[in-house]
């Protein structure tokens, strides 16, 4: 058990060797080479907001400011922000951005980590996916999986390939009974309800688990619900799906890619739906916003952006397994 | 009693699930970055040592198993339980042959070993990973065979048999290791 404000003993020594640091950094000056080459303009934008991320699955830190500061929040994405800038100037933008998730700890999760985020005006989502192993290639393309060519797969497919049917066609109960026929546990309390929370695990352990170590992995066409950011499409068996996009190495997530929702209308209702549900669940509600959904009833371009962690895509390319061995100071050292 | 939040798992941690004490041998935080966080944990039955896979949401909370390791001296066995000595308080305590498993084998008296306890009962007894043990019965001794590599059962009070090399006599004192209950070498 922790005490708040225990503090552990003194671990002073960076988790990642002299060698690793210099590689970190080469990728670093790669991926600001790339983004010169191909016409983005880097940007900064405020790591502290009043407003915060809606999206139930991810938990902000508050600042705790004084009332005269106003309720801060630390940004869990930088892309509200970003997506103001592509509204007003219509420029590809990009930054490597530190973001703030709380309760992700883990081998291959720590609670500040550094994100890659960028926006191409114009582009649709199979442009950006080329665009992100273009950006692979040309920073970590010397090191396995990202020697070679990418494979795409769609998440409907690999859930009917496992399931023998469409994502939209199971029920917590039929996941659970796989589960069950194929000995794995499933956790009890998930209810009838949470048919996303099943599909995550049941995607993780069964689908993603499978992914070749030896090539990056494109995932498209997620469930609508599982939207988040992304425009809806129309698939090509006439199912509707989310415009996102997953890229993994091996089992690791690297990124997560979206053709965004410029719908500022839809928007908000996603928001307010989102919103009720933190509620409901008794999670913090930071201010909805609303800068954002001005700048998309101003109008947004089109356009497609993707967020990418750089410790993981470091620790994947040194083929190293935990995150600690390529950050300087990891959540076990501050 | 107490519960444990899935972002308090480390391995060794006593749990209690389906009415039986647990520990934890590994725990790993799963999320995909829009998704629901879960931590998939391998876990230990205490009672019969099945080790199965369980997976928790995040923030599930499970009740802490009231267990312990502790350090005790073995006394002696009547047969049908095996009685230890916690040597700071000199509280004795009995365990059954469930709980005992393999370490009935080893224990002759005065041993320590580590008893866990489960409500103030024990659950397990792991035994030094060395004792040394007096053959009570085996083949005769081949003089002077000490190169062939071959082996032959020698017999002990305990119950136990371990396989020793040919040259030893039956009534030598040997030194084995219970973790694999293979013989170490003979006891001068």
């Amino acid at each position: 058990m922790t005490v708040p404000g225990d503090s552990p003993a003194a671990e002073w020594q960076p988790g990642a060797s002299l060698s690793t640091l210099e590689f970190t950094a080469d990728v670093r000056r790669r991926v600001r080479r790339y983004f010169d080459a191909t016409g983005s303009l880097e940007v900064v934008t405020p790591v502290l907001s009043c407003a915060g991320p809606s999206e139930p699955a991810i938990e902000p830190f508050d600042t705790r400011a004084t009332a005269a500061d106003g309720r801060r929040w630390l940004q869990t994405s930088p892309e509200f922000a970003m997506k103001r800038l592509v509204a007003c100037y219509g420029r590809d933008v990009w930054q490597l951005a530190p973001v703030f998730r709380r309760a992700e700890q883990g081998q291959r999760h720590n609670r500040e980590f550094l994100l890659l985020e960028w926006y191409r005006v114009g582009q649709d989502m199979d442009e950006l996916m080329q665009d992100v192993s273009a950006l692979l290639r040309a920073t970590v393309g010397e090191h396995p999986p990202f020697d070679r060519a990418s494979v795409t797969v769609s998440y409907g497919d690999c859930v009917r390939q496992l399931t023998g049917q469409w994502p939209e066609a199971l029920t917590v109960e039929s996941i659970r009974s796989l589960f069950a026929a194929r000995q794995r546990h499933f956790p009890e309390s998930i209810q009838a309800q949470e048919l996303d929370t099943a599909l995550d695990l049941l995607f993780d352990t069964f689908v993603v688990s499978a992914f070749s170590a030896d090539c990056p992995t494109f995932v498209t066409g997620y469930p609508p619900s599982q939207a988040s950011l992304a425009r809806l499409a129309v698939d090509t068996h006439g199912r509707s799906v989310a415009s996102r996009f997953e890229l993994y190495a091996g089992e690791v997530e690297l990124a997560n890619g979206f053709h965004e929702l410029v719908d500022a209308a839809e928007q908000r209702q996603r928001f307010e739906d989102e919103y009720a549900e933190r509620a409901e669940a008794g999670q913090v509600l930071p201010a909805m916003d609303e800068a954002f959904l001005a700048a998309l009833e101003f109008g947004l371009p089109e356009c497609s952006g993707v967020a990418l962690g750089l410790d993981r895509l470091a620790m994947v390319a040194l083929a190293e397994t935990s995150l600690d061995a390529v950050m300087s100071f990891s959540d076990e050292r501050t | 009693m107490a519960n444990y939040s899935t972002n308090e798992f480390k391995g060794g941690l006593k749990i209690m699930l389906d009415g039986d004490p647990h520990s934890i041998i590994s725990n790993e935080f799963v999320k995909p970055g829009k998704g629901q966080a879960f931590t998939r944990t391998k876990v230990r039955n205490l009672k019969t040592g099945r080790v199965v896979e369980r997976t928790f949401k995040s923030n599930e909370s499970v009740e802490s198993a009231d267990v312990i390791d502790t350090q005790m001296q073995y006394l002696y066995s009547d047969g049908e339980h095996w009685h230890f000595m916690d040597p700071a308080t000199f509280e004795q305590l009995q365990a059954d042959a469930t709980a005992m498993g393999d370490a009935k084998l080893w224990l002759m008296g005065e041993e320590t070993c580590e008893v866990t306890l489960y409500n103030g009962e024990p659950l397990a007894v792991t035994p030094p990973n060395f004792v040394e043990l007096a053959i009570s019965e085996t083949d005769p001794g081949v003089r002077g065979d000490t190169a062939t590599g071959g082996t032959k059962p020698a017999h002990f009070e305990t119950g136990a048999v371990v396989k020793v090399p040919l040259f030893i006599e039956e009534g030598e004192k040997i030194r084995i290791d219970t973790r694999n209950g293979e013989y170490v070498s003979r006891v001068k």
